[in-house]
């Protein structure tokens, strides 16, 4: 059964105005438990308004939302405890910072949770490995880090908390390679070790094809198709047509493909594109 | 939501009075106000009344609208009219029962209040805020009050950061709004517990928000003093107010309205009050 799930969603910003605008329409979508969804479409597509849906920040017009296949609408008390299930690392969340040291900024979502002080110091850390920070910055006040370390310590706050699922929008926008590379590497050990569902919004297409396990397509707030990341990046035509980019190992394949050289379909990452073409230059 | 508050009632549109100068628009409510509150005769009245209707009538804002901003004011609009309607003291008794009396000057005096309150607030809407931008009426403000630059008032710096506070009021509720998701996202929750509780929840609001408005201040500060901004000194404009015959004409009602009101008072066609 699916981790989460959205069924036939609707949202619309401002109903009723001449304001009014549909931001989501018929969106249905479905994460297993330890897979990595990724989210791509045009800016104003609706990415960020379908991860509010995620953990009930916004609730649909029509539609459900189902966690466990529990529809987390129906019980606006118990919102609550679905905010600590399924962690929510909105877009640029180093905004969101506020207490004196790094170590309690992150501790506020534990806190929140009622754990006892000596849980929260150990999920500290453990977020803290996650996501690289050192002992050090752990001490300093969030107000005096660099731009990418404030980024970390905003998504271990989320770490810590354990959520279930793990929903990220645009987690990497404006850091350099280094930093995208150690961040999502982190999002994938957390991964691999709670086994959680991973959602993440992204505009790189380099990052998708090398961490999501299938990708989900917005156009003009609605599902334009979805797939692994093969089968959506083979179709690039459509995917340019949305103001959308496949990654630069797909557009090698497919010059070298007009040339004659037989590039599988699903090799999308540059490293597995080095490999084959290694391969194949070294049994001529 | 935060964002169901209406802060700038401006209402857009193309009508002849939101196409009128800013200056003239501050002026007529100046006219407007001062006859409503010379105004001591039913006919003056009765004409104040018809001036808004047609000058309502122009602005082509839907009632509806102009209504609902009377809403906040119904409170003190039935205060008043009890507290005139019960502590007039008069000549003709109406009605008297136990410590109430109530007099026929009484029941004048508090209609003749509320009317003046209800005009004042829907006229100064029409008038101004529902037809008029904000950053256009801190315009027409410099403007009419750079006389008092003679006097080193620094009439252009007020303006300025009169503009810019009110451009940022919008962005500040969004970010209000992220900020409130982000924390509720961390299990942060704003309705539950006492009263010091609550006010402890605000903290993880109110940090982030004062740190991003003092970077955007400073951001803003920087890239004005990139543009060589130095104040008002010699700063010529983009778009310069040009007052038009139909402002000239609008002006001018304003003026004769005040005429009228005051003549109507001493006249006994006015059916003095
Ligand atoms: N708070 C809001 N009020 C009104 N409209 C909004 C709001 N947030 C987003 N929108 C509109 O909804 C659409 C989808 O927005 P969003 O989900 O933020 O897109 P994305 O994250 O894909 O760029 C956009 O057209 C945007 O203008
Ligand atoms: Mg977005």
């Amino acid at each position: 059964m699916a981790k989460i799930e959205l069924q036939n969603v609707c949202y619309t910003y401002g109903p009723g105005t001449p304001y009014a605008k549909i931001a989501l329409k018929d969106v249905s979508l479905s994460v297993e438990a330890g897979k990595i969804t990724g989210i791509i479409g045009h800016t104003g597509s609706g990415k960020s308004t379908l991860v509010r849906m995620l953990n009930g920040l916004l609730a649909p017009d029509s539609g459900r939302v189902l966690l466990d296949g529990v529809d987390i609408n129906a019980d606006k008390k118990a919102l609550a405890s679905v905010r600590c299930r399924v962690g929510l690392v909105m877009q640029y969340p180093e905004y969101q910072l506020f207490d004196e040291t790094v170590e309690k900024d992150i501790a506020f979502g534990p806190r929140n949770m009622g754990l006892s002080s000596e849980d929260i110091a150990a999920r500290v850390r453990e977020a803290a490995g996650f996501t690289g920070l050192s002992e050090e910055i752990l001490s300093k006040s969030p107000f005096d880090l660099s731009g990418g370390q404030k980024r970390r310590v905003a998504i271990a706050g989320i770490l810590a908390m354990k959520p279930e699922v793990l929903v990220l929008d645009e987690p990497a926008a404006g850091l350099d390679p280094k930093g995208r590379r150690e961040i999502l590497g982190g999002l994938l050990r957390y991964r691999d070790t709670t086994g959680a569902a991973v959602v993440i919004v992204s505009h790189n297409m380099e990052d998708m094809a090398s961490y999501a396990d299938s990708i989900v397509v917005l156009r003009q707030a609605q599902t334009a198709f979805e797939g692994t990341p093969a089968e959506v990046f083979a179709r690039r035509g459509e995917l340019e047509e949305n103001g959308l980019r496949v990654p630069d190992a797909v557009r090698i394949a497919d010059k070298l493909r007009e040339r004659g050289v037989p590039v599988p379909e699903e090799i999308c990452t540059v490293e597995a594109e080095a490999a084959y073409l290694a391969e194949l230059l070294s049994l001529k | 939501m935060l964002k169901d508050v209406t802060l700038g009632q401006y209402f857009p549109g193309e009508s002849p009075l939101h196409r009128a100068d800013p200056r003239t628009k501050v002026v007529l409510s100046l006219c407007y106000i001062i006859a409503l509150f010379c105004v001591k005769s039913a006919l003056g009245m009765l004409l104040c009344a018809l001036t808004l209707v047609c000058f309502h009538a122009a602005s082509r804002i839907p009632l509806r609208t102009v209504l609902s901003g009377v809403k906040p004011i119904l409170f003190i609009l039935a205060f008043t009219f009890l507290i005139n309607l019960f502590w007039t003291r008069g000549e003709t008794l109406l009605f008297s029962w136990k410590f109430i009396r109530i007099y026929r000057e009484g029941i004048v005096t508090a209609l003749m209040m509320a009317v003046r309150i209800l005009l004042l607030v829907t006229g100064s809407g029409i008038f101004l805020t529902y037809t008029t931008s904000p950053i256009m009426l801190t315009d027409a403000i410099e403007q009419l009050l750079s006389p008092l630059k003679k006097i080193k008032v620094p009439v252009h710096d007020f303006s300025m950061m009169m503009t810019i506070a009110l451009r940022f009021i919008p962005t500040l509720i969004e970010e209000t709004d992220r900020i409130m998701d982000a924390q509720k996202a961390r299990g942060a929750s704003f309705s539950t517990g006492g009263l010091i509780r609550r006010a402890k929840a605000l903290i993880p609001i109110l940090i982030p928000l004062f740190v991003c408005a003092f970077k955007r201040a400073d951001d803003l500060a920087v890239a004005m003093e990139c543009r060589c901004y130095r104040g008002g000194e010699g700063r010529t404009r983009m778009t310069r107010l040009r007052f038009s015959p139909a402002d000239y004409l609008m002006m001018l009602s304003g003026v004769l309205l005040i005429a009228a009101v005051i003549l109507l008072n001493h006249l006994p066609v006015g059916i003095a009050l």
